[in-house]
């Protein structure tokens, strides 16, 4: 065998030598090859050693360490537990002893003592002995299921209340694969209220429960089980479903529960339709919106609209409750967009104009998008094609989509003044560059790059045919200042292919043989750059 | 007294651009092979800036001492 310490290094060996003197290997045993035992430290882990005769194949321990480094002190003391005692056990359990027959044989008196013993020590193993004492009846009624779902949960937590990560998932699987088919048949047997009150059961465990990833675990948790959630008010009977608006309703301002009080909210938003409902539904977004304020409150007002809006209220009632909050910007846009799905593109438009004179020139280009659209839409050609200035003006990421818009408006000659008007009127430089290029201002195009090496590259194939010279002269610049400064090998590489690049231009070769040659001479210590050169064979 | 101080740290600052700049040279010459070469803004002030700090940490962290 080859020695288990090499996968250890000195100081992990010391602590694992530590544990295992200290007794800290708890529940060790071995079987068909696989060493499973616990170890006692800052918490209980779980090891698991799988072994060919005396080789280790594979080792595995749940504690953080493990999970960022390999090999852990509690393998080690796993491993120490095996060499002196583990084989020997191994040897005599396969021969002599025999867990059955142990237990079998044991009096009822020394099992019983033998447990109060253990379970004082491990309340973990005392919830999981709990848990496989207790009868289950799958036909009980709620209230056994709240038991078992404490005994779960129970069983996952260290003496002081705590579930680490990976005894959370453990939880999380149990209770899924343990009450998602209950939850079903619950509702299968037309028992929504009991499946309800026991989802939210589970809900509050997960949310109570002390871990380290629980954002992260309960929402995956919760999102598990939301299929079911959101089935329950679906199939549920008229009676069973004014029961759980009831429900719901009181869950929503439950603020202990943050998630279920979330999941409560959407449910009644999304699956409460029915007419019935609705004066109920807006009393309890009334009250919702009262106590709420900043973006919450501008949420809820805009899902009350949605349901308004759906369940066919009438429009001219909703229109006056936009109005009663007509400083939110995100209500004067809900009614926008309510307009144009009513085709009254005039109010649509009264209300963006009436947002784009609150915020003044800064309007987002989303805005002024919308307008234009809307504008089109009722061939109101004149703001529409100011509108399209606008858009072009303020150089957005469309900009040039706008410019060929507007101009497919004007005749060719019409199109030379709004051009050059245009033109006066944009700053960027890059956005002019880009005009340039549409309109074939090649002189223009060309003054404006100058001195800018990356706007020359951008529009280098039409620079090239009409100022080949400048072009070149625009490379040779740029690589004669560059090459002032050291730089890495990367960077020398490029500047070999711009000179590749340089020497397919016209009288690129002469002005290339200057540059090397110069280089040469000067450079002659930056090694790096003479070899990435020879490397493109340009020396 | 105070001469003698001045002049070791002026010795103290020529040392500590001397060392940086050789290992810089080092560095590029053998290492990456990119070239040394003398850049005023770097390789003087970041070893003058360098030295400087050094030598305060150490002129706080001995009158501590002292007392």
């Amino acid at each position: 065998m080859s020695d288990w310490r090499d996968y250890f290094n000195d100081k992990i060996l010391q602590r694992g030598h530590d544990y295992y003197r200290c007794g800290n290997v708890i529940r060790y045993s071995y079987k068909n090859g696989v060493i499973h035992a616990v170890v006692s430290g800052s918490d209980d882990y779980d090891v698991e050693i799988h072994m060919y005769g005396d080789e280790i194949r594979e080792m595995d321990c749940d504690c953080p360490y493990a999970y960022d480094w390999g090999n852990c002190k509690h393998m080690a003391a796993v491993l120490y537990e095996w060499e002196n005692d583990g084989k020997k056990e191994t040897q005599t359990a396969s021969s002599e002893y025999n867990i059955e027959t142990i237990v079998s044989q044991a009096d009822e008196t020394t099992v019983k003592t033998f447990l109060k013993e253990l379970f004082k020590n491990d309340y973990s193993l005392f919830m999981k002995f709990v848990k496989s004492t207790m009868p289950i009846n799958k036909n009980s009624g709620e209230r056994d299921y709240r038991k078992e779902i404490d005994l779960i949960v129970e069983s996952h937590m260290d003496r002081y209340g705590y579930v680490n990560y990976g005894n959370m998932d453990k939880m999380i699987d149990e209770l899924i694969d343990g009450y998602e088919p209950i939850i079903e048949s619950l509702i299968d047997n037309e028992k929504y209220i009991e499946a309800f009150d026991l989802m939210c059961y589970m809900f509050e465990k997960a949310e109570d429960v002390d871990c380290d990833e629980e954002d992260y675990q309960v929402d995956g948790f919760f999102n598990m089980l939301q299929d079911l959630w959101y089935e329950i008010p679906q199939k549920a009977d008229e009676q069973s479903k004014d029961i759980l608006f009831g429900k719901l309703k009181t869950l929503s301002s439950d603020s202990r529960y943050r998630r279920k009080q979330e999941y409560a909210h959407d449910l009644l938003c999304y699956a409460f339709d029915e007419e019935r409902y609705f004066s109920r539904l807006m009393d309890y977004f009334d009250e919702k919106i009262k106590n709420a304020n900043g973006y919450t409150k501008e949420h809820l007002i805009e899902t009350k609209l949605d349901i308004m809006y759906h369940s066919g209220y009438d429009f001219y009632k909703i229109e006056e409750y936009c109005h009663q909050n007509w400083e939110v910007k995100e209500i004067r846009e809900w009614l926008a967009k309510a307009y144009i799905k009513e085709e009254e593109y005039d109010k649509a438009i009264a209300v963006y104009e009436e947002t784009a004179k609150q915020r003044g020139r800064w309007l987002e280009e989303k805005h002024h998008k919308l307008l234009a659209d809307l504008y089109k839409k009722i061939g109101d050609d004149t703001k529409y094609r100011a509108t399209l200035r606008k858009l072009i003006e303020s150089g957005g990421y469309d900009m040039m989509n706008y410019y060929r818009k507007l101009k497919a408006l004007y005749s060719i000659e019409e199109w030379k003044v709004i051009c050059t008007d245009i033109l006066k009127n944009i700053h960027s430089g890059y956005k002019k560059a880009d005009i340039y290029f549409e309109e074939k201002m090649y002189d223009e195009l060309m003054k404006i790059t100058e001195g800018n090496f990356s706007m020359i590259t951008q529009y280098e194939k039409v620079l090239i045919k009409h100022y080949p010279e400048k072009v070149l002269k625009a490379y040779e610049n740029f690589l004669i200042q560059q090459s002032e400064n050291t730089a890495d090998r990367d960077t020398y590489h490029y500047w070999g292919e711009l000179l590749q690049k340089m020497k397919t231009m016209e009288n690129g070769e002469t002005v290339v043989k200057a540059i090397l040659d110069d280089w040469k001479v000067k450079y002659k210590n930056r090694r790096a750059m003479m070899d990435e050169l020879k490397k493109l064979k340009l020396l | 007294m105070m001469a003698k101080k001045i002049l070791w740290f002026v010795f103290y600052m020529v040392l500590c651009v001397g060392l940086y700049n050789l290992f810089d040279f080092l560095w590029k010459t053998f290492i990456t092979k990119s070239g040394y070469q003398f850049i005023f803004a770097s390789n003087l002030f970041i070893p003058l800036t360098t030295g400087i700090v050094v030598w305060l940490v150490m002129f706080v962290f001995q009158n501590k001492k002292k007392k």
